[in-house]
């Protein structure tokens, strides 16, 4: 490879590994790469080396990167994971479930895990509620309670009244999950989930990622009235599933 | 790897015994290509040490005190035409460090003992 496309690729890798970094440390690592990189290409044994000096730091580079990642963008980069994660396992159960003979067959099973489920649904929403409130513009209620410490208390519940709506969602698709998938109104609830999970995920790590200097963006707010409208959906179409079966 | 407390790890000794046989030089501040050029000259290693692993560690020797670095004068690096340089200098921390690397019984790496013997 030549050194000047070497030299390009590890501009580009600098750029990358150091996008979430805070400015100072970001403009600091690319500086001081670039003058390594400058003598690099006047030196014949640097020349030649560029790619490999690249390829060997990466584990380097990728673990400074982590290290010195600012808070706001770690939470982000959590986020997004946890997100993609949940998505591929609720994916992968709604293709693949097969049918449970515990949730068809066993005299408790349904009533509790229909219950646990509404317990999560009416938790999820109310814990939105607080949030989308407040993306919106709408200081109520706990007007008083800055975005950034509502989101921090707020979102370790969210994220388990999550958890539990999909785990018991899903225990109670198995009950029957050759129909339901062919039910038109489930499918449009889970279209509907999906995109006010995919909403809950912009918030936490678009809109909120700078919580403590956090103001109503117009993105924000649209954010907020579009989670609004997809909860009420989901609530009227989940209870019109039952009736299209 | 991990580090025992107070200790360095085998490219941290050798920055410091590059930097120290810079110093000895009468070569009071290095950048990130020099001391990569030294330890590659000084040493059996055909490689200059990596960009990432480089200049992490040489955080961490700042961090530790044993360098401290400033970026040189941007009018300076315009004049001839190149990017600006930070530079580095060893500490008497770190002079301390680069001695005791090189009175030390064992040393780790044969790179780090011709460095100590320059």
């Amino acid at each position: 490879m030549r050194a000047q496309t070497a030299a390009n690729l590890l501009r580009w890798w600098t750029r990358l590994y150091t996008v979430a970094m805070p400015l100072e440390q970001r403009e600091r690592r690319r500086a001081e790469v670039e003058s390594d990189l400058w003598e690099s290409l006047r030196d014949p044994a640097g020349s030649r080396q560029i790619l490999s000096r690249l390829l060997l730091g990466v584990a380097d580079d990728v673990g400074w990167s982590i290290t010195h990642m600012e808070q706001t963008s770690r939470s982000s980069l959590w986020w997004s994971v946890g997100s993609l994660l949940v998505f591929v396992a609720v994916a992968g159960t709604l293709i693949y479930a097969p049918e449970s003979a515990v949730m068809r067959e066993a005299i408790w099973a349904w009533p509790t895990v229909a219950g646990l489920h509404v317990v999560g649904i009416v938790t999820l929403i109310s814990l939105r509620l607080l949030i989308d409130l407040r993306l919106i513009g709408l200081r109520w209620p706990f007007g008083g309670v800055p975005m950034a410490t509502l989101a921090r208390r707020v979102t370790p519940w969210t994220a388990l009244a999550v958890l539990l709506t999909l785990a018991t969602g899903l225990a109670l698709y198995a009950v029957d999950p050759g129909d339901l998938a062919a039910n038109s109104m489930f499918q449009i609830k889970i279209a509907a989930l999906v995109l006010a999970l995919v909403n809950v995920w912009y918030c936490h790590a678009v809109a909120l990622r700078d919580a403590a200097q956090w103001q109503p963006t117009p993105a924000a707010r649209a954010s907020g009235y579009l989670s609004l409208t997809l909860w009420a959906v989901l609530i009227g179409i989940s209870l019109l599933v039952p009736y299209t079966a | 790897m991990r580090r025992k407390p107070g200790t360095l790890v085998p490219l941290e000794q050798a920055l410091c015994l590059a930097a120290a046989a810079l110093r000895r030089r009468g070569l009071e501040t290095f950048h990130g290509f020099s001391i990569a050029k030294e330890i590659q000259d000084a040493g059996d290693t055909r490689l200059l040490t990596a960009y990432g692993t480089l200049y992490r560690a040489l955080g961490r020797l700042e961090q530790m005190g044993l360098v401290t670095s400033v970026w040189e004068d941007a009018q300076l690096a315009a004049d001839e035409g190149r990017p600006r340089r930070r530079l580095y200098s060893i500490t008497d921390a770190g002079l301390k460090a680069a001695a005791e690397t090189r009175a030390a019984p064992k040393r780790p790496a044969r790179r780090i003992s011709r460095l100590a013997d320059a």
